[in-house]
């Protein structure tokens, strides 16, 4: 029996292999799906939503739907990608981000997929939540205020004995990424730059280093996420 | 100190046995004796158990009842849900707030009081009510509370100050002050038929197939609110390989749900026996209670009804001499609503985080600890107890053709008689009103705030599956009732109440929150309707579990029914302004030691 399965994104017939997430699938067939929480070889988690596609009628979560036989996926469809961008909008307003000081900015990817979407104002007010810039290591600082709760690194980054180093605590819009300072030892400089880009956003930032990259020079000034997809 | 810590956490450990499921139960152990769970307390619970400092801080701290900061050595926690507000509230917040010279969120100086809200304890018919260190005083006045915080300052014992409860209630196992207010007799649940074990036995003699299809040919459906096919769930789990689990989940958080605690009050025997069948039918050892924190006043007596239940071997080894070996702990929650979603549920009771898991796969596939499980309300199990007693034909007959059954309503709100009633479905709102003594009802909220606010134009629907469907929660609200302050109180507990897992469920709360204030405000204009409605549809559709997915309802069915209450107090102006000059230099005013001399409009006296 072969493992390779039809389904149909946005009415083009694509071949995926059994057990593919539709993300994966996506991927494999050059067609750009955007993902934020989502990150290679990490158990999807589904926090940010944006790769929210209809599937047969029902709205879902590419990153952490499987392919089947048949599918009819809608992605770019004018309901879906309103959708998305209003979920995009979701995670501008809940934060503060001020992309002008940011030393993510034009390596971060809520940033790139907001101009992706062409996002210029968010539909919804801003919430200005008070939140903190913590120092939790030498090496290392925690922006709440950027901070999309992802958790990426929460599944992401691991000490050599494979404990986690981060992880949230409180819930609802009081939730908070918290780092464990007692594992504080453990975190080098090849640890502290790993959770530094495991972060889709500013919200781990490694000491020293913030804007040693040039702005214009940085991944998504040199070319647009989701462009080499398609192509 | 640290040493009788250090012993206090010991002593659970040793009861419990070192795994991480019981996180929780050494959670509450720290919380009770300590008055608070603080960084030292993670460390040594961190050196006890080998759990890491990061896990621990991250699980207590998405429980309401555990607290960082000393929560007082007597900690009040005040209903502040919507039906305390209409049986009035406000008057027994200020009441408290003047006894103790605190505001609510505080702790007296000398850490003897601490004054907190907290989402609905389940006693809607009896309000305004409060948790006094886990204790329940109900039907709460000005007078009744000045009375009670002066013997609490004298050092009576708080079990000492409480008024006689009703039934069971006032039994020296439970000993509470809480009534029942069991309306109305009927043909599963409020009755005297029950007898200690018969349905046990007739199942006994069957096998777990016949077993599971006798539960489908009855019709059950889940008495939860989303109605699944019990018999179906069951089939399901058991198909799965592994140790099975059988689950009842008592997280009865619904504002305007307590028809769980008054067959847990009364009839805990029927609900235990109905898991007991659940578990015969699909090959299962362990059952779990899952009980709200706030219903921890019920744990003595329901650990004293499983020790009868065992004496009589009805539960443990061997049960009624067979191969059948089965028996139920209870493990306590400690204050989140979205427990009550079957999947939070299990990660609860595994002692971490109350957070929903991506499905698939089901519980019935993997559930607890990975094991395929079934969860279902207890009054599931109940009503499974009464089809092997009078037959799966004799439960099939009563309800409608879709609905089976009676189901048990937690009626509360503007009416004569508020309490529990045992109807079967397919009666009419307009019915249930009359027996209840509603009077002038402008709107009912049904199914609690993850349910809809009706109008009058749904009366004369049947509640069933197959037309008006609920949990059996009614809220009553009469012609003189702020509809759109409820809404605003429901959508207060979301925020609350979410988990903050995804981003619609996280912001969308909040958005319709401050929405709902500003038109409250007046200073809301159409596009703020745009603005609910927007963000309504967003959550509907993209949020991950069935909080975010129903906790616009509240906003979009009363927008539906009632869009006067928002035409109202909207603005005739296109543009409103939000900001406020002298509530933007209020502060620095302060500090500077100034008058603040800009009035409302922004603009110099």
């Amino acid at each position: 029996m072969s493992n390779e399965i039809q389904l149909t994104i946005d009415g083009k017939s694509i071949v995926a292999k059994l057990g593919q997430t539709i993300v994966e699938a996506a991927r494999d067939n050059n067609v750009y799906i955007p993902t934020l929480c989502d990150f290679k070889n990490l158990t999807p988690a589904g926090t940010c939503r944006v790769c929210s596609v209809k599937v047969d009628g029902r709205v879902v979560v590419a990153c952490g739907t499987r392919v089947a036989s048949g599918m009819v996926v809608e992605n770019e469809s004018a309901e879906m990608t309103d959708t998305r961008k209003a979920i995009i909008e979701m995670l501008f307003v809940e934060g503060n981000h001020m992309c002008p000081t940011c030393e993510k900015s034009g390596n971060c990817e809520l940033q790139a997929i907001a101009y992706h979407y062409r996002i210029t104002a968010p539909r919804f007010p801003f919430l200005f939540p008070k939140k903190s810039l913590e120092s939790v290591h030498p090496l290392l600082m925690l922006e709440h205020n950027r901070c999309i709760q992802c958790r990426r690194c929460v599944r992401g980054i691991r000490t050599k004995d494979g404990k986690g180093v981060f992880a949230f605590k409180n819930r609802s819009n009081n939730i908070e990424l918290i780092m464990d300072k007692s594992r504080a030892d453990d975190i080098d400089d090849e640890l502290a730059a790993a959770a530094a880009n495991i972060c889709p956003v500013g919200a781990i930032i490694k000491k020293g280093v913030g804007f040693s990259t040039p702005i214009g020079e940085r991944t998504f000034d040199k070319q647009q996420i989701g462009e080499s997809y398609g192509k | 100190m640290a040493e009788d810590l250090e012993k206090t956490i010991k002593k659970v450990i040793l009861d419990t046995r070192v795994e991480r499921e019981h996180l929780l139960e050494i959670l509450w152990s720290v919380q009770r004796s300590e008055r608070k769970i603080d960084h030292n307390a993670i460390k040594l619970i961190s050196k006890l158990t080998g759990i890491s400092t990061l896990d621990i801080e991250a699980t207590a701290s998405f429980y309401h009842f555990f607290t960082e900061e000393h929560a007082g050595d007597i900690t009040i926690h005040l209903n502040d849900s919507g039906t305390s507000y209409l049986a009035g509230a406000t008057e027994v917040e200020n009441a408290f707030k003047r006894e103790l010279g605190i505001k609510f969120g505080e702790v007296t100086q000398d850490q003897r009081f601490g004054l907190f809200f907290t989402s609905c304890i389940g006693m809607c018919d009896q309000e305004p009510a409060a948790l006094i260190n886990d204790v329940v005083f109900t039907n709460l006045t000005d007078s009744k509370i000045a009375s009670i915080i002066s013997q609490l300052k004298s050092g009576i014992a708080i079990e000492k100050i409480i008024g006689e409860g009703e039934g069971n209630n006032a039994l020296e196992l439970i000993k509470s002050e809480i009534s029942n207010n069991i309306r109305n007799s009927g043909e599963v649940f409020f009755n005297d038929k029950y007898v200690k074990g018969e349905a046990l036995k007739n199942a006994l003699t069957k096998s777990g197939d016949e077993i599971i299809a006798e539960v489908k040919s009855s019709g059950l459906r889940g008495r939860g609110g989303a109605g699944f096919s019990a018999g179906l769930k069951w089939e399901f789990c058991k198909k799965n390989i592994g140790d099975h689990y059988v689950i009842a989940n008592i997280d009865e958080g619904e504002p305007g749900t307590f028809k769980d605690r008054i067959l847990l009050t009364q009839y805990p025997q029927q609900i235990f026996e109905g898991m007991t069948i659940a578990a015969l039918a699909i090959g299962a050892e362990r059952g779990i209670i899952y009980l709200r924190a706030e219903y921890k006043y019920l744990k003595n007596y329901l650990e004293n009804c499983l020790e009868e239940m065992r004496k009589a071997n009805l539960l443990g080894e061997k049960i009624q001499s067979s191969s059948f070996n089965f028996d139920i702990s209870i493990k306590i929650g400690a204050g989140a609503y979205i427990c009550g979603e079957e999947s939070a549920l299990i990660e609860s009771a595994e002692g971490k985080r109350g957070e929903p898991r991506n499905r698939p796969p089901f519980p019935v596939e993997k559930g607890f600890l990975g094991n395929p499980t079934v969860v279902n309300n207890p009054e599931t199990f109940a009503a499974v107890t009464s089809i092997f007693r009078e037959g799966a034909d004799w439960f099939a007959a009563l309800g409608t053709k879709e609905s089976t059954g009676t189901k048990l309503f937690s009626i509360s709100g503007d009416c004569e008689r508020p309490g529990v009633y045992e109807f079967q479905f397919g009666i009419t709102v307009e019915e249930v009103l009359k027996e209840v003594g509603a009077k002038n009802t402008f709107a009912i909220q049904i199914g609690g705030p993850s349910g809809k606010l009706i109008s009058q134009k749904f009366f004369s629907r049947k509640i069933c599956f197959e037309d008006l469907p609920t949990g059996g929660a009614l809220t009553i609200f009469d012609n003189h009732r702020d509809l759109l302050k409820m809404v605003k109180l429901y959508m207060d507990f979301f925020v609350e109440e979410s988990c903050g897992f995804c981003i619609p469920c996280r912001a969308g709360n909040v958005l319709l929150q401050k929405t709902l204030t500003k038109i409250l405000d007046k200073k809301g204009t159409k596009q703020d309707i745009e603005l609910l409605q927007e963000c309504s549809s967003v959550m509907k559709i993209a949020s991950r579990c069935g909080l975010g997915l129903s906790s616009s309802n509240p906003v979009t069915s009363s927008f539906e029914n009632f869009p006067e209450i928002y035409d109202n107090l909207l603005s005739k102006e296109s543009f409103v302004s939000t900001f406020d000059m002298s509530q933007a230099v209020a502060e620095s005013c302060k500090y500077v030691n100034r008058e603040n001399t800009f009035n409302q409009e922004g603009s110099h006296e």
